[in-house]
C-alpha cells in the first residue's frame, strides 16, 4: 500500500507538472505550425542567414508578449476577449474579433495547406486529403476526444526538433551565422519585406496570445501559483524561436547554396537530408502533418470559443448545438472556409501558407495594442501592470511591424 | 414614464434647466442595496473635466439631450455601483435561467424624475444597438420576414457580480443567488470568470458553501480551496462528507492537503486520511463513512427513538445496518421493515441476515453491477474481517460510474 501510494504521488506530481507546465509550451509548439515551417524554410532558402537577426530580436518580443498574456490571465481570471469586451465595449470588441477571425481563417487555411503538402509526399492529391481530413478534424473536436489527440500530435511536433540536429550537421559557416544573428541587415525590395512581415506574423501570431490566456484561465491558474506558468510561457517562446532559428539555418545551409527555393514539401524536406538521409521526407512529412492537424483543430475551436465569450454566447463542445448555435456555426464555418481556400486556390500550397502569415503579420499590431492598453490598466492589473521596459519593447515591436507593413505595401505596388 | 436604453443615454449632452451646457453623460451611479437600482448621481464629462452631480432631478430626456431639474448636492452615498463601469458588458447571473450571461445593454425608465434601471438586455438586438446598426438590421430582417426580438430580463431576476471588497458593506450579499439550489450555484460558479468565483462563494454561509463545493467540478474545487486561507477551507471541508473531502484533498498538492488536515479535528482528519489511502476506482474511494449501525438486541421502538435523536440525513437512512459487538455486519433492516414492526420486537428478529455487501477493495464497476442487479439505494461496505467500514450510496455511485466526466471546452 505504502509503495503504491508513493508511486501514485510521483505520477501525480508529474501530471501536475505537465498540466501546469503546459499552455505556454503548447501554444508555442503550435506556433511553429505549417505556416511557420513554410515561412522559415523559404526565408532560409532565399535569403540565407540574412533574417537570423530578426528571429533573435523577435524572441524578446515573443517572450514578453506571451508572458503578458499569461499574466493577464492569471491576474484577472479572464480571457483576452472578455477583457476587451469589458473594458472597451461592443464596438471595439467587434473590431478586435473581426481582426482575429480574418487572421485565424488565414491560419486555418495554411494548416490545411500543410496537411495537403505533407500528404502530397505520399502522392495523395489535395482533392482527396483535404475533404477527408476536414471531416476527421471536425469530428475529433466535436466528439471531444481532442485533448488526447492534442498530446499525440504534440508528440509528432517533437520531430521538428530534428531541424536542430540537421542544422548542426549541415555544417553551416558559424562565423557567418553569428555575424548575421547580431547584425541587422535590411533590403528594400518587395520580396524581402513580404517575407519579413510573414516571419513576424508566424512568430507572434495573434491567436497564440488568445489561446495562451484562455488556457491559463481554464486551468484556474492564479497569481499565487503564477511563477511556474511564467517559466512555461517564457520557455515556450524561447523553444519556438530556437526551432525557427534552426529551420532557417538548415535550409540556408543546404538549399541556398544550390539555389533551390521552396515550392513544395519535398524541397523543404531536403533540408533534413544531412541528418536523416533517405528518411528526410518521412520525418519531415510526419512532423508537418502532426503540427498541421493539431493547429487545424485548435485554431477554429479556440477562435469560436473566444468570439462567443466576448459576445456572451454559449460556447464549448459540452453544449448541444441548440444551446450553442453560434459556437458550432463559427467552428464549422472556419473549417469549411479554411479547407475550401486550399481546395479552390490555384496558388502553390507553400504560397498559401506564406500569404496567411503575411496577413497575420499585418494584423498583429492591432491585438498587441489592445493587450498593452489592458495590461497597463491599474484598476484591472493592480501592481501587476507592465514595467516600463516591457512597454518600451512592445511599443518598439508594434511600431516596427507597422513601418515594415507600410514599406511592404509601398514596394509591392510601386 | 418613459422607457429607454442605457446605451442611448451615454454620451448625450446634459443641460441645466436654464439651458447651460454641462457636458456629456459618462456614467450613472446607483446604490447597491436599492432594488431595482435608482440612479442617484451622474458623471458628466466635458472635455478632460469630469463632474459628479449628486442627487439631481432629471426633468426631461429628449432625443438628443438630457435636461436636469433641481440639483440638491447631497453627499455621495457609500455603497455605490457605476452602471457603465461595473454593469455594462460584464457578466451577470440570470437567477431564473440559473446561468451566467453578459450584459449587452440596460433598460431604464424615468420614475419621479429619477432614472431607474429595470432590466438587462442580453439579446442580439442589444449588440446591434451598441454597434449602431439596430434599426437598419431590423428593417432588413422585417423585409426578409425574420423576427428579431429583444431579450430582456427583469432586474428582479438578475444578480450583479462584484469583486469581494465591494460587497463587504452589504448585510446580505447575493440575496437572490442564495435562494438557488447548491447545484445551480455550483454551475454558476463554474461559468463565471475566475476572480468572481471566490467572491460569490465566500458570500455564502458555511453550510451552503459545503453543499455548493460538493457540486462543483474537481478542477474548480481545487482552485477555490487553494485561494482560501487554511482555517476557512478546513471549516468548510469539515461540513462535507469525508469521501468528498478525500477526493478534493487528493487533487491538492500534498503539503497543502496536510496543512488542511491539521486544521480539522482529529477524528475527521483520521477518517479522511484512511479514505485517501484507497486507490482510485475502488469502493473505498467513494464510500461514505457516515452510516447508522445498531446492535441486534434493541427493540424497534428504541431504534425509532434513537433515530429521532440522531436525525440522520436522507442518504444515511435508507437502510439500518446491524452489527455485533465486534462491529461485524450481521444483518440489515430497511426503514419500511422498522416502521411496520411491532414496537417491542428486537432488531435481531426483524433483520434480514442475508445482507448484500461489497468489500472496500472491490472495484467500483463490481459495485455498480450489484446496485443495478439488486436495485439497491445503498450497499454496506466491509473490510476483510467483515467489519462494517462504510456505505456506498447510489448518488455517489451514479456520479462516479454512470455520468461521464464532465468536460470543459478546450
Amino acid at each position: 500500500m505504502n509503495q503504491k501510494k508513493k508511486n501514485k504521488s510521483f505520477i501525480k506530481q508529474l501530471i501536475i507538472f505537465l498540466s501546469v507546465l503546459g499552455p505556454g509550451i503548447i501554444s508555442a509548439a503550435a506556433g511553429d505550425d505549417a505556416g511557420g515551417i513554410a515561412t522559415y524554410a523559404t526565408v532560409g532558402a532565399e535569403l540565407q542567414y540574412k533574417m537570423l537577426w530578426a528571429i533573435f530580436l523577435m524572441t524578446f518580443s515573443l517572450v514578453i508578449v506571451q508572458e503578458m498574456a499569461a499574466r493577464m490571465g492569471a491576474v484577472t481570471g479572464k480571457g483576452l476577449s472578455d477583457l476587451i469586451r469589458e473594458q472597451f465595449g461592443v464596438k471595439s470588441t467587434f473590431f478586435a474579433m473581426l481582426t482575429l477571425f480574418i487572421a485565424n481563417i488565414a491560419v486555418t487555411a495554411s494548416e490545411f495547406a500543410g496537411i495537403a503538402a505533407s500528404l502530397e509526399l505520399l502522392n495523395i492529391s489535395k482533392y482527396i486529403s483535404i475533404p477527408i481530413m476536414a471531416v476527421i478534424i471536425w469530428l475529433l473536436v466535436i466528439k471531444g476526444s481532442y485533448k488526447i489527440v492534442e498530446r499525440v500530435f504534440i508528440g509528432f511536433s517533437i520531430l521538428l526538433l530534428s531541424y536542430i540536429v540537421a542544422g548542426f550537421m549541415a555544417k553551416p559557416d558559424w562565423g557567418q551565422v553569428l555575424h548575421y544573428t547580431f547584425t541587422p541587415t535590411i533590403e528594400f525590395n518587395s520580396r524581402y519585406l513580404t517575407l519579413f512581415v510573414g516571419t513576424v506574423g508566424t512568430t507572434i501570431a495573434p491567436w497564440m496570445q488568445f489561446y495562451l490566456q484562455s488556457s491559463i484561465v481554464d486551468k484556474g491558474i492564479t497569481i499565487k501559483n503564477y511563477s511556474y506558468e511564467r517559466i512555461d510561457a517564457i520557455l515556450g517562446a524561447i523553444i519556438a524561436d530556437i526551432i525557427a532559428f534552426f529551420i532557417i539555418l538548415s535550409t540556408a545551409s543546404t538549399l541556398y547554396p544550390h539555389g533551390i527555393t521552396i515550392e513544395s514539401a519535398k524541397d523543404a524536406a531536403l533540408a533534413l537530408k544531412p541528418f536523416a538521409g533517405d528518411y528526410a521526407p518521412l520525418i519531415f512529412g510526419l512532423g508537418l502533418f502532426g503540427v498541421s492537424v493539431m493547429s487545424a483543430a485548435i485554431l477554429p475551436l479556440s477562435t469560436s470559443y473566444v468570439i462567443c465569450e466576448a459576445f456572451g454566447w454559449e460556447s464549448g463542445v459540452d453544449n448541444d448545438f441548440e444551446d450553442a448555435p453560434v459556437f458550432y456555426t463559427l467552428y464549422t464555418a472556419m473549417i469549411i472556409i479554411g479547407s475550401c481556400i486550399v481546395l479552390f486556390s490555384s496558388q502553390l500550397l507553400v504560397h498559401i501558407m506564406l500569404i496567411a502569415q503575411v496577413i497575420n503579420g499585418v494584423l498583429v499590431p492591432v491585438i498587441l495594442i489592445y493587450m498593452l492598453k489592458l495590461i497597463n490598466n491599474q484598476r484591472l492589473m493592480g501592481e501587476h501592470v507592465n514595467s516600463p521596459l516591457y512597454n518600451v519593447i512592445v511599443w518598439i515591436t508594434i511600431v516596427f511591424i507597422i513601418i515594415l507593413t507600410v514599406l511592404m505595401f509601398v514596394f509591392m505596388f510601386r | 414614464m418613459q422607457d429607454m436604453f442605457f446605451s442611448q443615454l451615454i454620451g448625450k449632452p446634459v443641460f441645466t434647466t436654464q439651458g447651460t451646457y454641462m457636458g456629456k453623460l459618462k456614467d450613472a451611479i446607483a446604490t447597491i442595496y436599492q432594488e431595482p437600482p435608482i440612479v442617484t448621481a451622474i458623471v458628466i464629462a466635458s472635455g478632460p473635466k469630469v463632474t459628479l452631480v449628486v442627487d439631481a432631478e432629471i426633468s426631461e430626456i429628449r432625443n438628443k439631450s438630457i435636461v436636469l431639474g433641481k440639483i440638491r448636492h447631497s453627499p455621495l452615498p457609500d455603497d455605490i455601483i457605476y452602471i457603465a463601469q461595473d454593469i455594462m458588458d460584464k457578466q451577470i447571473v440570470d437567477v431564473n435561467g440559473r446561468k451566467v450571461v453578459r450584459v449587452n445593454d440596460l433598460k431604464a425608465t424615468l420614475i419621479n424624475q429619477k432614472i431607474v434601471i429595470i432590466g438587462v438586455d442580453i439579446g442580439f438586438t442589444g449588440l446591434l444597438r451598441r454597434l449602431g446598426i439596430e434599426q437598419p438590421t431590423k428593417a432588413l430582417c422585417n423585409m426578409l420576414h425574420i423576427s428579431l426580438s429583444d431579450k430582456i430580463i427583469s432586474w428582479n431576476n438578475v444578480e450583479p457580480i462584484m469583486s469581494e471588497e465591494r460587497h463587504i458593506k452589504l448585510a446580505v450579499p447575493y440575496k437572490k443567488l442564495r435562494q438557488l439550489h447548491p447545484a445551480d450555484i455550483a454551475d454558476i460558479i463554474e461559468d463565471i470568470d475566475g476572480n468572481y468565483r471566490s467572491a460569490i462563494f465566500n458570500a455564502l454561509d458555511e453550510q451552503m458553501r459545503a453543499d455548493t463545493l460538493e457540486e462543483i467540478e474537481p478542477n474548480v474545487q481545487v482552485s477555490i480551496i487553494e485561494n482560501m486561507n487554511e482555517e476557512d477551507a478546513s471549516n468548510i471541508l469539515e461540513n462535507m462528507p469525508a469521501d468528498e473531502v478525500a477526493d478534493i484533498l487528493e487533487e491538492l498538492d500534498e503539503e497543502h492537503a496536510q496543512k488542511l488536515l491539521e486544521h480539522m479535528d482529529k477524528e475527521d482528519s483520521q477518517e479522511i486520511k484512511e479514505l485517501m489511502e484507497y486507490a482510485d476506482q475502488t469502493v473505498g474511494s467513494l464510500m461514505s463513512t457516515d452510516f447508522i449501525a445498531f446492535p441486534p438486541d434493541i427493540t424497534a421502538q428504541q431504534t425509532i427513538d434513537e433515530l429521532r435523536k440522531l436525525q440522520p440525513s436522507p442518504d444515511e437512512a435508507y437502510y439500518l445496518y446491524i452489527v455485533d459487538q465486534d462491529q461485524r455486519l450481521v444483518g440489515v433492516v430497511s426503514l419500511r421493515d422498522l416502521v411496520i414492526a411491532p414496537p417491542d420486537k428486537l432488531l435481531g428478529d426483524i433483520m434480514s441476515p442475508n445482507v448484500i455487501y461489497v468489500r472496500d477493495t472491490d472495484s467500483v464497476n463490481d459495485l455498480a453491477d450489484i446496485v443495478t442487479k439488486y436495485d439497491l439505494l445503498a450497499v454496506p461496505v466491509v473490510d476483510d474481517d467483515m467489519i462494517l467500514v462504510g456505505v456506498a450510496i447510489i448518488n455517489d455511485i451514479i456520479d462516479e460510474v454512470f455520468l461521464p466526466r464532465r468536460r470543459r471546452h478546450a
